[in-house]
């Protein structure tokens, strides 16, 4: 079985350390990758489907993605995301600080598979990566 | 004079026949003999009656009766005639005369009868045809008012009208200039185009103030004036051109509608006598004129009016238009504002939050109790300003975002509320509800944001140790509109009378910072939401016993 991938796509530097310090706590298993901005993102992404060696762009278990990205938005990473990997096989998380309700419904109708707005506390972010990794690894089969 | 001179002319007739029968009575004596001495006269009395009438004959048969007794009776009564014969002759002659004299008379009678009757006749004939022609240029003209779409076409063919129809040769039509101090000739119209170029030329380049010339004296009375003939006028400056180029007779009268318009004036090359018909009918045609010319102005202004009102309506909508799309990129841009102050100053103030967290929770012990508290209020700062932008963003949100109202259940909206939100289980707060809420018109969002606020302030604005104690309610009566109002009463500090006015407006607090945390912003958006949603909000309040919010929203329409 490959290692779980966990893709965090995340430009704030601040976040990124809440969220390995917030992830270290939870004892978050396998690999992290992290990405800075949208372009790049996609790259990655839509490379990993697309790529001859699978072991240079390993297929992600798992997205995390916060939609203010520079360059390219969040919902066109997804919307590039979704467009090779039509089955919806990897889940995508969208953890924004975003309240819009124009935002949450385009991530869902663009195949997100749950909406979380980004706690103020580090102590939230860290209930809340309790729960994701309680669902989505402990828990959740993936395809 | 010319009478009296033919009835005197009549007598000289009785005179002279007289003379010539007894001329031809003396010359023809030889052959008639004495017989018949009074037959010449009595011919010369038959001459006079027919020339002269009974006065003429009777003077005739006087002096033929003198004459025939001087030049023949005498003679023969000096012969010894007997004195019976002349007797009898002069019985014959007088019956004679009385006979003759009778039956001239009534013929003249009768003569003079049918010639009456005849000239009667003919006078009456020439009325008519007066009377036809002008009612024809009565026609004429209002047939030319009815057809002309402007003034400037109707004038030239009124002028040419009454000119042909009436008989004059000039025609012109003066109106005042815009100050009303002079006349000036507006159009010129002759029935012989080469003929009375100077007339034309003198009339088209004068002006008349007012009671000079024709013109002017139809001006200063408003009344038709008819000069027999202009050339022995006093009053008409025109009058040596007129001479010169043969105009006579002269007509003018005012066109009158509301008020003075101009006058119209006709000149004829013969000598005319007033004609009191013509007049009034030139009064009636001024008047008919005048109401024309009214009515199209009337008309032009009102179709200026509407062509500048439809413009101006044009205009309106291409401006509203503009105006709607830069109000669309006003919001827009507003939006995009809004949601770059929700991401870019949440985010830093998130991770001054989130390192002051850190912070103590990694190195609290190796801090001592200062650098712990400097901590706390780092991290209480960063929350009240998170808060301050998140209230801000509501606010925003109340005011320009789409709130769709739909039927709303109040009480369970409320008890969502009470169970759901975390600082009411701090604070222990006891909350109740009385009766049921009913429904209400409103948008579930915004009446989630107005009520939670209510209560959050109900349960914040108590004295310090007090038990919060709050009760929300409902009046469906209290609002005569057919509105309901929810209320919501607590036990807290109460608000002065004087602060009750600027309580709901932005940033109003009514504490020192400390106290009671606060932005300032939630009665605010209560108030923006309220009114949005068609409703009122208000406030009943005694400082120390408590506040009691009040909110009254649309009753929803019963199926």
């Amino acid at each position: 079985m490959k290692e779980f991938l966990t893709v965090l796509i995340e430009d704030d530097e601040d976040d990124v350390f809440f969220f390995q310090r917030a992830m270290e706590k939870v004892d978050w298993p396998g690999a992290i990758q992290i990405l800075r901005d949208g372009a790049e993102a996609i790259a990655y992404l839509t490379g990993a489907h697309s790529a001859a060696d699978p072991r240079q762009h390993p297929t992600p278990s798992l997205v995390i993605l916060d939609l203010n990205l520079p360059i390219k938005t969040g919902l066109d990473v997804l919307q590039a995301f979704r467009g090779c990997d039509p089955d919806h096989t990897t889940p995508v998380v969208v953890l924004t600080s975003s309240t819009s309700q124009l935002d949450v419904r385009d991530a869902y109708r663009l195949g997100a598979n749950c909406y979380f707005t980004k706690p103020s506390h580090p102590d939230g972010l860290v209930e809340l990566l309790k729960v994701l990794k309680a669902h989505w690894i402990d828990y959740n089969r993936l395809a | 004079m010319h009478e009296s001179r033919t009835y005197w002319m009549t007598y000289g007739v009785a005179v002279v026949s007289v003379a010539v029968a007894l001329v031809l009575s003396e010359l023809l004596e030889p052959f008639l003999g004495d017989a018949r001495p009074y037959l010449a006269v009595l011919g010369a009395v038959v001459v006079s009656v027919w020339r002269g009438g009974w006065r003429p004959a009777a003077f005739a048969a006087m002096i033929g009766y003198l004459g025939t007794a001087y030049l023949f009776i005498m003679p023969r009564k000096e012969a010894g005639v007997p004195r019976s014969d002349f007797a009898e002759e002069l019985a014959a002659y007088l019956i004679s005369c009385g006979v003759v004299i009778s039956l001239g008379e009534l013929w003249h009678g009768a003569r003079r009868r049918a010639e009456q009757h005849l000239k009667s006749l003919e006078q009456e004939i020439a009325e008519r045809k007066e009377a036809e022609r002008r009612l024809i240029a009565n026609l004429a003209i209002a047939q030319i008012l009815a057809e002309s779409p402007q003034l400037e076409d109707a004038v030239p063919r009124v002028l040419q009208k009454v000119g042909d129809t009436l008989g004059w040769q000039v025609g012109a039509v003066w109106i005042p200039d815009a100050d009303e101090r002079f006349l000036r000739c507006l159009k010129m119209w002759k029935a012989f185009p080469d003929k009375f170029a100077r007339f034309e030329a003198v009339s088209s380049g004068g002006t008349f103030t007012s009671g000079i010339g024709l013109p002017g004296r139809v001006w200063s009375t408003l009344k038709p004036v008819w000069i027999p003939d202009v050339t022995r006028d006093e009053n008409f400056p025109r009058g040596p051109v007129a001479a010169a180029e043969g105009l006579h007779a002269a007509l003018a009268f005012p066109i009158c509608g509301e008020k003075f318009l101009g006058i119209m004036e006709f000149f004829s090359d013969e000598i005319r006598e007033p004609d009191e018909a013509m007049l009034t009918l030139f009064g009636v045609i001024g008047g008919q004129i005048g109401q024309f010319i009214e009515r199209k102005r009337a008309e032009q202004a009102l179709q200026k009016a509407q062509g500048e009102l439809k413009q101006h309506a044009t205009e309106l909508e291409h401006m509203v238009a503009q105006r709607t799309v830069k109000l669309h990129e006003t919001v827009e841009d507003l939006e995009a504002f809004s949601y770059s102050i929700a991401h870019d100053m949440r985010a830093p103030l998130r991770s001054m939050q989130g390192f002051a967290a850190i912070l103590k929770q990694d190195y609290g012990d190796k801090l001592d109790d200062t650098a712990q508290g400097y901590l706390q209020r780092l991290g209480s700062a960063a929350a009240r300003m998170d808060r301050l932008i998140v209230d801000i963003l509501n606010y925003s949100q109340v005011v320009r975002g789409e709130l769709d109202l739909g039927i709303v259940d109040t009480h369970k909206l409320v008890l969502d509320i009470i169970h759901s939100y975390p600082q009411f289980e701090h604070t222990h707060a006891d909350i109740s509800i009385e009766g049921r809420l009913p429904p209400v018109l409103a948008n579930e969002a915004a009446l989630t944001q107005v009520m939670s606020n209510l209560l959050g302030n109900a349960v914040k604005f108590v004295a310090p140790g007090l038990r919060p104690c709050v009760r929300v309610g409902a009046n469906p009566e209290a609002a005569h509109d057919g509105r309901v109002e929810l209320w919501v009463q607590d036990n807290g500090i109460g608000i002065p009378p004087d602060l009750q006015k600027r309580l709901f407006n932005m940033f109003t607090r009514l504490h020192r910072p400390g106290l009671y945390e606060g932005t300032g912003i939630g009665l605010a958006i209560v108030k923006k939401a309220v009114e949005r949603m068609g409703g009122s909000v208000g406030v009943d309040s005694k400082p120390g016993q408590g506040s009691r919010f009040w909110v009254q929203l649309r009753r929803p329409i019963q199926q």
